[in-house]
């Protein structure tokens, strides 16, 4: 089992797995993305307080939290990098990155959008708002570090330190509606708790956060994909991989 | 939450009477739209680049 999961972190092993992966992926997006929008806009009731403003929800909250979550997962693998000096994770960290800061503004644009009818402004300096703006300056930050720095060795490791550091930055998003007087209103779905909402909200929700997450698993799949061929491109099976793609296309 | 049933009746759950209530989303239209619109650009984007970045790989 572990020898099988090694065998996977040589580039060589996992580009073809990668690509096998990946439009599984892209349908299942597809589906639970058809499926949430409709629960989104033909099932899920108005709301009685926001009336139909309220639907932002099914953007918003998937957004918000695919932006923390990637950002674990990218400094988790950029910290492996470090660790173990395996050439996939710091790979895989680039290749998440653009798509956490996608869903970082995502998150602040359907924020903002929500914020003016709900709040009556587009933007304040609340403890929450700032915090998800730090996110995305971090996202942004790991992009451009990693791109100015040509050595892809000290690239990943000039990038792992920057994304380690950076971790503080998502318990502090997370529980700021806790620790500061926010606007924000505190979470909506916890484990702890029954959810405060109708159970056609949540399920429109949970099905917009997994059509997020398979999203992200696809992009991030491909995207590698496209870093592996481009670090590699001196070694052999690189080269013979293109020539079969070339060919098949 | 008094009045909740409004839109779980039994005809599916329809929420809207016409595709002009639909788009106009109570009033709230801009800032709906404007959310879900821009996510999709996005999501456009980001896959039109994904798709370059392939090609010239």
């Amino acid at each position: 089992m572990t020898s099988d999961l090694f065998r996977f972190a040589a580039p060589q092993a996992f580009f073809p797995l990668a690509g096998k992966l990946i439009p599984w992926f892209w349908v299942l997006a597809g589906v639970l993305t058809l499926a949430g929008l409709y629960v989104a806009f033909f099932v899920a009731p108005t709301d009685h307080q926001q009336g139909e403003a309220y639907r932002i929800i099914f953007i918003h909250v998937p957004a918000a939290w695919m932006s923390m979550f990637l950002y674990v997962v990218m400094a988790g693998w950029a910290g492996l990098g470090l660790a173990l000096n395996t050439r996939l994770s710091g790979m895989m960290a680039s290749a998440i990155a653009p798509t956490g800061a996608m869903f970082t503004f995502v998150a602040l644009w359907s924020g903002a959008l929500w914020g003016r009818p709900t709040w009556g402004a587009y933007w304040v300096w609340d403890a929450r708002l700032t915090s998800e703006l730090v996110l995305l300056f971090l996202y942004l930050g790991f992009i451009a570090l990693k791109s100015a720095i040509p050595d892809p060795v000290r690239a990943d490791r000039a990038g792992a330190i920057l994304a380690l550091v950076g971790v503080v930055n998502v318990p502090i998003i997370y529980f700021s509606v806790q620790w500061w007087n926010t606007l924000h209103q505190g979470a909506s779905v916890s484990l702890t708790r029954a959810p405060s909402m109708a159970s056609t909200m949540l399920l429109g929700m949970l099905l917009m956060a997994l059509a997020a997450w398979m999203y992200s698993i696809a992009t991030a799949l491909c995207r590698v994909r496209t870093i592996i061929l481009e670090r590699e491109r001196d070694a052999e099976w690189v080269r013979m991989t293109k020539d079969q793609m070339r060919a098949a296309a | 939450m008094g009045a909740h049933d409004e839109g779980s009746d039994a005809g599916g759950g329809v929420n809207w009477g016409s595709l002009s209530e639909f788009l106009d989303m109570g009033g709230y239209g801009f800032y709906v739209w404007g959310s879900y619109g821009v996510t999709a650009l996005c999501i456009c984007l980001e896959i039109f680049s994904l798709k370059q970045k392939k090609e010239r790989a």
